[in-house]
């Protein structure tokens, strides 16, 4: 090739610095209270999360109800142990996805859309164990050093194809690297599912409840509006930074059948604690408009769940924004079981209401109207609704 | 699922780090070819006479180590020199005024005052952009009057001040590794390997209004290093050669 023999040379002295320059990742577990010495890597990456946690905190999207975070915080603790405690801060962060992370600082965040969809504090468990792994096994620091390193292996890569005058290769090389470092991510994955297990159970909670949170996911996914997301269970990516969802819940299922000894799934407690937001997280879920995934969730919900007033309601809240063909009359018999409960929520009659005036039952119409009336004296849509009521009297004159 | 966060950290992460790069390589390529110029508000905003109370913000400052391959990793105990001694250096050039100095460290229970730092960052990212890296705005042609706005009272209730002064430094330095390929490579014939340096701004702003009445950049190459006092103070007597509170001092 053109390049003269000096270039080829200079390229192998080079690529023999950096290759000096790989870093180990294979790094001890982080102890109870340790922080990283200022001069290192993971002190940078510390001062980072520390950053961008200080904005965390005051992000409108952090969930601020004192008894809820004070049940999860409690719930991370009794996983983790007293040692590793006051190490952890547990953010509740409102967005409607199945999401739960770590920092390499102590930082989590469980996102609202798992909150929602854990059926008992054993899951929560699973989930904060999980995370707590990531954080003990400093995972983010190994793979920042994964980074570095492969960053360096497609520096030689590409200097070596410069050097042989192979450019398309560079492309396979970014490829291949890629595939490498999201290859590290499952590896870690899969031990901080094992250790999770490990946590979580010995905190006394019941091991098969880690595997059934993901059966339980796969089974949602499976009635999704968009054929994008029921393909992505299936797929066994070489870029899927998790593994493969079944191979996940067969090794948490192996798992619990060693463990052998029994635990609590503390069941009542979790809906005692997230009760009181079941409403408005499940009308955050429908703003994603996946009607089969939702209403698979509200039935799932409705079979273990004691707040039938608010499930049923919210089932007739999606069948009516869904409009497809009888999902009119699903909503309306939805809003009248919802209304048998205790703990229907006002706008249930209203919705009544609506649904019966326009099939032409004005009595009925007329009585929802009132009993929202009167069930919702604040509301801020009063008048509009009285002058429903004054429009049906008049037309019943 | 439950992980692809970890990786989505590690890519916000990759982010600002190559924001912090790109910064600092435009503002190496803006002094080659433009000489900086502190730019003054054209606002109706004379500085008193007289003694005023200045608020020194804490330094944004974020300092790493750019490896071989082109990372940047920021380096904790950098930063902290970097930002210690930014801080002195500005005590240092403004000790003999007659303004009364106030070293003023941020609280990170308020929010607001944390926010208005990025505010600051963000503002002085645009400045750079549309009036020394030749993107110019033409409803900006003849003025000068971006401003933090008047959320920057929240100062006043910890400090009353007459003015604050913010610095917004960032910086990094080569490994040998990157040095020795910089060198080797441009041996070879390709060039455009950086090798780290430093770039900071500041702004002066009105307490009341929170208008930047005087804001001035500096970058400097690799030789001067501001985790060292004497490269700290050298970058600070580049920002603050035309600051209007100094200047003042020998008018009148």
């Amino acid at each position: 090739m053109r390049h003269t023999l000096f270039f080829r040379f200079a390229v192998t002295g080079f690529a023999t610095l950096i290759l000096v320059a790989c870093e180990t990742t294979n790094v001890a577990p982080i102890a109870a209270s340790e922080r990283p010495e200022e001069t290192t890597d993971e002190a940078g990456l510390w001062l980072q999360m520390d950053e961008t946690e200080k904005l965390l905190k005051s992000s409108a999207l952090v969930e601020n109800d004192e008894a809820l975070n004070d049940y999860v915080q409690a719930v991370a603790c009794r996983v983790v142990g007293p040692d590793y405690c006051p190490d952890l801060r547990v953010y509740v962060v409102k967005q409607p996805f199945f999401n739960a992370n770590m920092a390499p600082n102590g930082q989590m965040q469980i996102w609202t859309g798992l909150l929602l969809r854990a059926e008992n504090e054993a899951q929560l468990a699973f989930v904060i164990g999980h995370e707590f792994a990531h954080y003990r096994q400093r995972h983010s620091l190994q793979q920042w050093r994964e980074i570095k390193n492969l960053a360096n292996a497609s520096l030689l890569f590409s200097m070596g194809t410069a050097v042989a005058g192979v450019p398309e290769a560079a492309v396979l090389g970014d490829f291949s690297i890629a595939a490498r470092l999201y290859g590290f991510g499952r590896d870690k994955e899969r031990e901080a599912d094992e250790l999770g297990f490990e946590f979580a159970t010995q905190a006394g909670y019941a091991g098969e409840e880690a595997a059934a949170i993901w059966k339980y996911l796969v089974s949602e996914v499976e009635n999704s509006d968009l054929e994008r997301n029921r393909r992505a269970i299936a797929r066994a990516s070489i870029f899927s930074t998790h593994p493969v969802t079944s191979e996940r819940i067969e090794n948490l299922e192996a798992l619990a059948a060693e463990a052998a000894q029994s635990g609590e799934t503390a069941a009542a407690a979790y809906i005692e604690a997230t009760g009181p937001f079941l409403a408005s997280w499940l009308d955050a879920d429908l703003v994603q408009s996946d009607f089969g995934k939702h209403i698979f969730l509200i039935n799932h919900l409705l079979e273990r769940d004691a707040r039938q007033g608010v499930l049923y309601f919210r089932r007739g809240e999606a069948y009516r924004l869904r409009r497809e063909e009888g999902d009119e009359t699903r909503a309306l018999e939805d809003y009248i079981k919802a209304s048998t409960f205790e703990d229907v929520p006002p706008a249930a009659w209203r919705e009544i209401g609506e649904l019966q005036r326009r099939s032409g039952n004005q009595a009925q119409a007329l009585e929802a109207y009132r009993t929202y009336l009167e069930k919702a004296p604040q509301a801020s849509d009063k008048l509009l609704i009285e002058s429903y009521v004054e429009a049906l009297l008049q037309e019943q004159s | 699922m439950l992980v692809r966060i970890v990786t989505r950290l590690h890519m916000m992460r990759l982010d600002t780090v190559k924001k912090a790069t790109a910064l600092v390589s435009l503002l190496i390529l803006l002094a080659a070819c433009t000489t900086t110029r502190s730019m003054q508000t054209t606002n109706d905003a004379t500085i008193e006479d007289g003694a005023l109370t200045v608020l020194l913000v804490e330094p944004d400052v974020r300092l790493s180590f750019l490896k071989a391959s082109g990372i940047a990793e920021v380096r904790a105990d950098w930063t902290r020199q970097g930002s210690e001694n930014l801080l002195a250096s500005m005590q240092d050039a403004l000790a003999a005024s007659d303004h009364e100095i106030i070293s003023y460290s941020l609280n990170d229970a308020k929010e607001r005052e944390i926010q208005l730092v990025r505010l600051h960052e963000s503002v002085g990212e645009t400045i750079l952009l549309h009036r020394f890296l030749g993107v110019p705005l033409p409803t900006k042609e003849n003025t000068f009057d971006w401003s933090l706005g008047p959320g920057v009272q929240i100062f006043s209730e910890t400090q009353e001040a007459d003015y604050l002064l913010f610095l917004f430094a960032r910086g990094s330095y080569a490994s040998s590794g990157r040095q020795a390929m910089a060198i080797g490579l441009a041996v070879a014939g390709v060039g455009g390997v950086g090798t780290g340096g430093q770039a900071a701004y500041a702004s002066l702003v009105d307490t009341r209004t929170g208008d930047i009445v005087w804001f001035n950049v500096a970058q400097t190459g690799p030789g001067t290093d501001m985790r060292k006092p004497e490269g700290a103070a050298s970058l600070i007597d580049m920002i603050f050669k035309e600051m209007p509170l100094l200047r003042k001092e020998g008018g009148s």
